[in-house]
């Protein structure tokens, strides 16, 4: 079966925008890659939130020219593995390739927009307060740090009474086998 | 409405809290004219914006969700607390207790004088402080309400556990509690012989479990031993009050999604059905009134249609009986403001002088390891469990008693996670302390490292009995003010000797545990240059016979001296305790004010001590008990 | 991702004998073993409606009877799984809808017809709430009996007893009395309060009975998970039907108001009941209803946690959008144009007291319900065509008043992260059943499956999605 296309769904708030063929592809592929949690998690064949496309949305309209710059790297890494395709978009792609990646690792993992040009200093500062907004109340439901973790947001649990009693699921249940798949 | 429909009501209640709520109820109940006044918002109808606020907060602080907004973004894109001299219905926030806010008046709504600051917050709106209550219903242990009896420290109260006990039996049904008597009967507690709690417990989580399987090998601290005790609480185990079963969304505090946790709209929805109770939202008590009889003759009151805003209306009520339920540091501040034109100068309720002072909380000690093997934290309620053995014992004679909290929340609390060690591994920061080589990883390094963590994080809390201070005091500012131009409320604040070594105790037996264990412990404790620089910071030296030095003197050889940081709780008790003498407390044991026969405070400013449980269900017992006393007197 | 029976389209439909089951006068069943239990509960039925999504919807097709599962073909994307949903929930409230005097009251027989008068219809002879959970805990009657009606409303008119005047009932009669309707009343214009009903359909009934479920001993004793009856085809038209849960809401017609007109609805002649409860008094007065929403939820083998179908008379609320801009007066069933924010605030809870007996509301209270929750374009656009396409089809007929708002749907139905099986549309709200908790906020606004699958017996147990038996005594 191929890959649907979710259309124009917005349930996490933004209107999509028109992308170029193959741009949401590649950017799902891409934070596949850079955060170890499987494509197919991250933009389900029946995809209810289109998280992967408000995202594009959002980094689009924040850093345009750079988000292209991230693209281009990762289209360059075609044939790796995915670990080999992070190290690519993270070490030796620039600085501000590698900068907005984790911005997009960020995105995924705790549904907040952090600037690119704000998290070189907290690498080799003292502890700082970065400002970061929230996407929306939705997104920050289906933010994947918690999965990570074996469990459910602080504040969005859809499981039953009692499950806190037994172990949870495994983490590949939530992640998949996890780093996206070769390109 | 927004205006009184009857010029007379039998009870005029300050404050939709929890004690408000209950009042209100019994007295509709039996038929009785009641008239809420909630200077708050309503907070029945917005849960759902309570629940988007809270999801796109910041800082989810426990009072991140609630009206009106104290916080809102700046330039740089910082939730930052708003000016609360532009708010109607101002409160503190755990926002401003750094150094450069704590004292601030564009930031902190109170007046923090120090030497410490007060660190806990309420709310002021329907439903009150207990909308953010983390659900924990605890009764007290028979000797809280006699240490100075017994130990020969604090003062005792004027009631005892055998009188109080069939009221902390409404109070569980009230609320709906679930535990299970056989496992609460403990440093005395005792219940009637077929006693049922509504509920059967909350499963414990597997943090508790690890914890449990630990304590056989740490040793007795001050000679007792440790277990790990369910915790009684106010979260549905089985339909109740037609609201769900908890789900686990471990968001108790701020807000729980799905009203599992009982909060005090669901009594204040009981109450308002009844034909005689009714409640003014946005209606601020700005003075009690006295007649020349010196009973309480009436509640003058503001309203504002704007929480940004000035008073739009005014307007004043009368009753026969008069309840004021607005929590421990608006109850006295109402009180001090009512100057009655210079007839009450010193406020009213307050011949003894006791009014607003023996500020209290349960300052809390945190600490926080990594296990060996993983307790998969984050899940279930925010606490299902504690140790309450050192809740009572000889050791009361020297130093603070506290029970230990065991937080399902991971690292939630001491570092602000997952969102600190996240940072830390995607963008190279150590916040959290678990990333001391400044790595940043990627792809499944990422997964495996922060799986890692996630699922090996817990913290412990230790609940400090603190005592009742001469220095510990709600005053009125005399320059700060609300919108309203009302005076916001002053504070003093510090812990005695006694607080301070149940902290050293609390360290000995935190790091015990974690030793016992197995587990890695992360406390980040603060050092010398803290003191002074950081509000939340205090140090205690003590000999080498664990006696505390007094402050200003050379310590003697052998000393040693710690530093600490401290965290409130939310149970701010003590401002207008009940006694025996009209000289030394400020209401009777049936909490009616000594001064004025009409007049009743009630909440957890009536407690002459904090004791070592949660205050709520103490509270709400009271609560009940004083509608029954409320009810005799009306005939 | 293959989990829907793909069913060539049927070049007619079969005109095959009802399945009648004899239901008077049947004490309920004693515990039998699985096997039998199973044949017994959820019986094969051989005229399931298969038909896929068509071009057209004629009027046979409208009538053609009920699914017994959801018909779907590749490709599967939401768009089309949504269309596909949707066709099946339209299917379902017409074959449910069909005049019940005649028809099985299984309801999967096609009609044929739907005649122009209005009539009863198969739903309303399911077994009610208050005739299956009883306050003692006793077996409830026979599928299709009721309860006997309250004293005070024997010699008040006939018909059926509404009592319920909310989605969540309050707990029945002879329990704690002063438990308040948490999701709040719906006053009407005339200031009547709103009526509701829950019903259940033979299979569910048969389940609860057979394994005691009616009350709180026998759910103490049930060990294992409770898992209602699934429909589905098992070849051709043969297969089973499985649960199916109505909630039905009703609007107080009022003779007085020229909009009240009992020819735009669905139409029931009805006792309303208030039950005693603390000082109040009983009151049992007849009127005329006019059905306003509809839920039917219907569990399926390929969809655990169940569909979840939503119809709504066409003139009750507008949507937030409509009344941000300039609104064409016209008359709605549960708001007033031209009254302001401050004097109607949208979507408020009616203050209390809520008292049912004190009838207009007090005050000149009522409702000003706004349509808040959104839905995504998929959503929206498969209601619209399949709502223009079955009231072309139900012309003449008082169908053409009552409109799908949305099929909410599992997209995964075995999901490990989310047990709720990642439902789509994400939210979904019947103004007239969760009028008070509309939004677009997860966990917080309306979400049939997020709600419901909190439900629980009385002792905290998995309730496969019902609230139903969390009333048990």
């Amino acid at each position: 079966m191929t890959t649907p296309r979710t259309g124009t769904t917005a349930p996490l708030g933004y209107a999509a925008t028109a992308d170029a063929a193959g741009d949401l592809d590649d950017f799902v592929g891409l934070s596949a890659a850079l955060t170890g949690i499987d494509g197919d998690q991250l933009r389900p064949a029946l995809d209810t939130y289109g998280t992967a496309q408000a995202y594009l949305d959002l980094t689009r309209r924040n850093e345009g020219a750079t988000l292209q710059a991230l693209l281009a790297a990762y289209r360059s890494a075609q044939g790796k593995l995915p670990p080999q395709v992070a190290t690519v978009i993270l070490e030796q792609s620039g600085d501000a390739v590698a900068c907005l990646a984790r911005s997009v690792m960020l995105l995924w993992y705790l549904a907040a927009w952090y600037d690119p040009a704000k998290l070189p200093a907290l690498r080799s500062g003292p502890p700082a307060f970065v400002p970061f907004t929230i996407v929306s109340g939705n997104a920050y439901t289906q933010s994947w740090v918690w999965s990570v973790g074996q469990t459910h947001p602080m504040g969005y649990s859809e499981w039953a009474f009692g499950y806190w009693h037994k172990d949870p699921p495994p983490l590949t249940a939530f992640i998949g086998t996890g780093g996206g798949k070769p390109k | 409405m927004t205006t009184p429909t009857n010029p007379q009501y039998d009870v005029v209640i300050v404050g939709a809290g929890i004690a408000g709520a209950l009042i209100a109820n019994e007295l509709g109940a039996k038929g009785k004219r009641v008239l809420i006044l909630e200077a708050g918002l309503d907070g029945q109808q917005s849960h759902i914006d309570d629940m988007a606020r809270f999801y796109t907060a910041q800082a989810k602080v426990p009072e991140a969700p609630y009206t009106p907004p104290i916080v809102a973004a700046d330039a740089q894109g910082y939730q930052s607390p708003s000016d609360p001299s532009s708010m109607a219905v101002g409160r503190p926030s755990t926002l401003t207790l750094t150094q450069g806010t704590w004292q601030d008046e564009t930031q902190s709504y109170l007046d923090q004088q120090g030497p410490l600051a007060f660190s806990s917050t309420y709310e002021r709106v329907g439903g009150g402080t207990m909308r953010h209550w983390l659900g924990t219903s605890l009764r007290f242990v028979p000797n809280d309400f006699r240490t100075k009896s017994v130990y020969g420290v604090q003062e005792d109260w004027p009631i005892g556990y055998p009188e109080l006990e069939p009221w902390y039996g409404a109070a569980e049904r009230a609320i709906g509690v679930s535990a299970d008597a056989d496992d609460q009967a403990y440093l005395g507690i005792t219940f009637p012989e077929t006693y049922r709690y509504p509920m059967p417990p909350i499963p414990s989580s597997l943090v508790d479990e690890a914890v449990s399987a630990a304590l056989a090998s740490v040793p007795p601290v001050d000679g007792l031993p440790l277990s790990v005790s369910n915790t009684p609480a106010g979260r549905n185990s089985i339909p109740y009050q037609d609201r769900r079963v908890c789900a686990g969304n471990t968001n108790c505090i701020p807000i729980c999604p799905i009203q599992a946790k009982y909060d005090p709209t669901v009594t204040l929805g009981d109450a308002l059905q009844h034909r005689g109770v009714s409640i003014l939202y946005q209606t601020v008590a700005s003075e009690v009134l006295v007649g020349p009889d010196g009973a309480v003759s009436g509640i003058a009151y503001l309203q504002y249609d704007d929480p940004n805003g000035p008073a739009t209306r005014q307007g004043t009520v009368t009753a026969t009986r008069y309840v004021i339920a607005g929590h421990a540091i608006e109850t006295p501040r109402l009180l001090l403001m009512s100057k009655n034109g210079g007839r009450t100068p010193n406020g009213v309720a307050n011949a003894s002088g006791h009014l607003g002072q023996h500020l209290m909380d349960h300052p809390i000690y945190l600490s926080w390891a990594l296990t060996k093997d993983p307790c998969y934290g984050y899940r279930g309620p925010l606490s299902t469990a504690g140790i309450e053995d050192l809740r009572d014992g000889e050791f009361r004679k020297r130093r603070a008693a506290f029970r230990i909290e065991i937080g399902n929340e991971g690292w939630n609390f001491a570092v602000g996670d997952p969102t600190t060690t996240t940072l830390d591994f995607i963008a190279g920061s150590n916040g959290s302390g678990l990333n001391p080589q400044r790595q940043m990883l990627a792809n499944a390094e990422l997964t495996q490292r922060m799986n890692y963590v996630l699922t090996h994080q817990f913290r412990l809390g230790f609940l400090m009995e603190q005592t009742p201070d001469d220095d510990c005091a709600v005053t009125l500012s005399p320059t700060w003010k609300d919108r309203l131009g009302l005076p916001r409320p002053r504070i003093t604040y510090n812990f005695s000797p006694y607080t301070k070594m149940g902290f050293v105790a609390a360290r000995q037996t935190g790091s015990a545990i974690y030793r016992a264990m197995g587990a890695t412990e992360y406390t980040v404790h603060p050092t010398k240059a803290d003191v002074g620089n950081d509000p939340t910071v205090f140090a205690i030296t003590y000999d080498a016979q664990g006696r505390p030095v007094p402050e200003g003197t050379t310590p003697p050889a052998g000393a040693t001296t710690e530093y600490f940081r401290f965290f409130g709780a939310g149970h701010t008790v003590g401002t207008y305790r009940m006694g025996t003498s009209a000289t030394d407390s400020v209401v009777d044991r049936q909490q009616r004010s000594w001064d004025h026969r009409n007049l009743f405070l009630v909440g957890s400013g009536v407690f002459p001590t904090v004791a070592t449980g949660n205050p709520t269900l103490t509270l709400a017992a009271l609560a009940l008990w004083a509608s029954q006393t409320i009810l005799a007197d009306l005939g | 991702m293959k989990r829907l029976v793909t069913i060539p389209l049927l070049a007619s439909v079969a005109a095959l004998p009802l399945l009648l089951v004899a239901a008077r006068g049947r004490p309920a069943p004693e515990r039998a073993p699985a096997a039998a239990q199973e044949a017994e509960i959820n019986p094969v039925v051989r005229d399931c409606n298969t038909t896929l999504p068509p071009a057209t919807v004629t009027r046979a097709i409208a009538t053609g009877g009920l699914p017994c599962a959801v018909a779907a073909d590749s490709p599967f994307t939401l768009a089309r799984l949504q269309v596909a949903f949707d066709f099946n929930s339209w299917l379902t409230f017409v074959a449910l809808n069909a005049p019940s005097s005649g028809a099985a009251s299984t309801g999967t027989a096609a009609s044929g017809a739907v005649p122009a008068a209005d009539a009863p219809s198969v739903w309303e002879g399911w077994q009610d709430l208050f005739s299956l959970i009883m306050p003692d805990g006793s077996p409830p009657p026979p599928f299709g009996e009721a309860v006997p009606v309250p004293a005070i409303c024997r010699n008040v008119g006939s018909g059926e007893v509404m009592q319920m005047i909310s989605k969540t009932p309050v707990t029945p009669v002879v329990s704690v009395s002063g438990q308040p309707l948490r999701s709040g009343p719906l006053i009407d214009q005339n200031g009547h309060y709103a009526r509701y009903q829950i019903l259940v359909n033979r299979p569910m009934y048969d389940y609860i009975v057979a394994n005691r479920l009616y009350s709180r001993i026998g759910q103490a004793h049930f060990k294992r998970n409770v898992t209602f009856p699934m429909g589905q085809v098992d070849s051709g038209t043969v297969g089973r039907v499985g649960a199916i849960v109505i909630k039905a809401a009703w609007k107080v017609l009022d003779p007085k108001d020229p909009n009240d007109a009992p020819s735009r609805f669905h139409v029931m002649h009805a006792r309303i009941y208030t039950p005693p409860s603390e000082g109040v008094t009983a009151s049992c007065r007849p009127g005329t209803l006019g059905l306003v929403g509809l839920h039917i939820v219907h569990k399926t083998r390929f969809e655990p946690q169940w569909n979840w179908a939503t119809f709504e008379h066409v003139d009750n609320v507008p949507t937030a959008a409509e009344t941000a801009a300039e609104m064409p007066a016209r008359h709605y069933n549960f708001y007033r144009q031209g009254c302001s924010a401050r004097n109607c605030p949208p979507n408020a809870q009616p203050p209390r007291p809520w008292d049912a007996t004190r009838d207009p509301f007090p005050h000149g209270f009522h409702s000003q319900i706004v349509r808040t929750t959104t839905y995504p374009p998929e959503a929206t656009a498969s209601a619209d065509t399949w709502n223009a396409q079955f009231h072309a089809a139900l012309a003449g007929t008082v169908w053409t008043n009552y409109r799908l708002v949305t099929t909410q749907w599992p997209t995964n139905p075995t999901s490990a992260k989310d047990p709720n099986g990642m439902p789509f549309p994400l939210l979904a709200a019947n103004t007239t059943m969760e009028s008070y908790v509309q939004g677009n906020v997860l966990n917080a606004s309306s979400s049939c499956m997020a709600c419901h699958g909190n439900a629980t017996t009385v002792n905290g147990r998995p309730s496969d999605f019902s609230f139903i038996l969390e009333r048990a005594h």
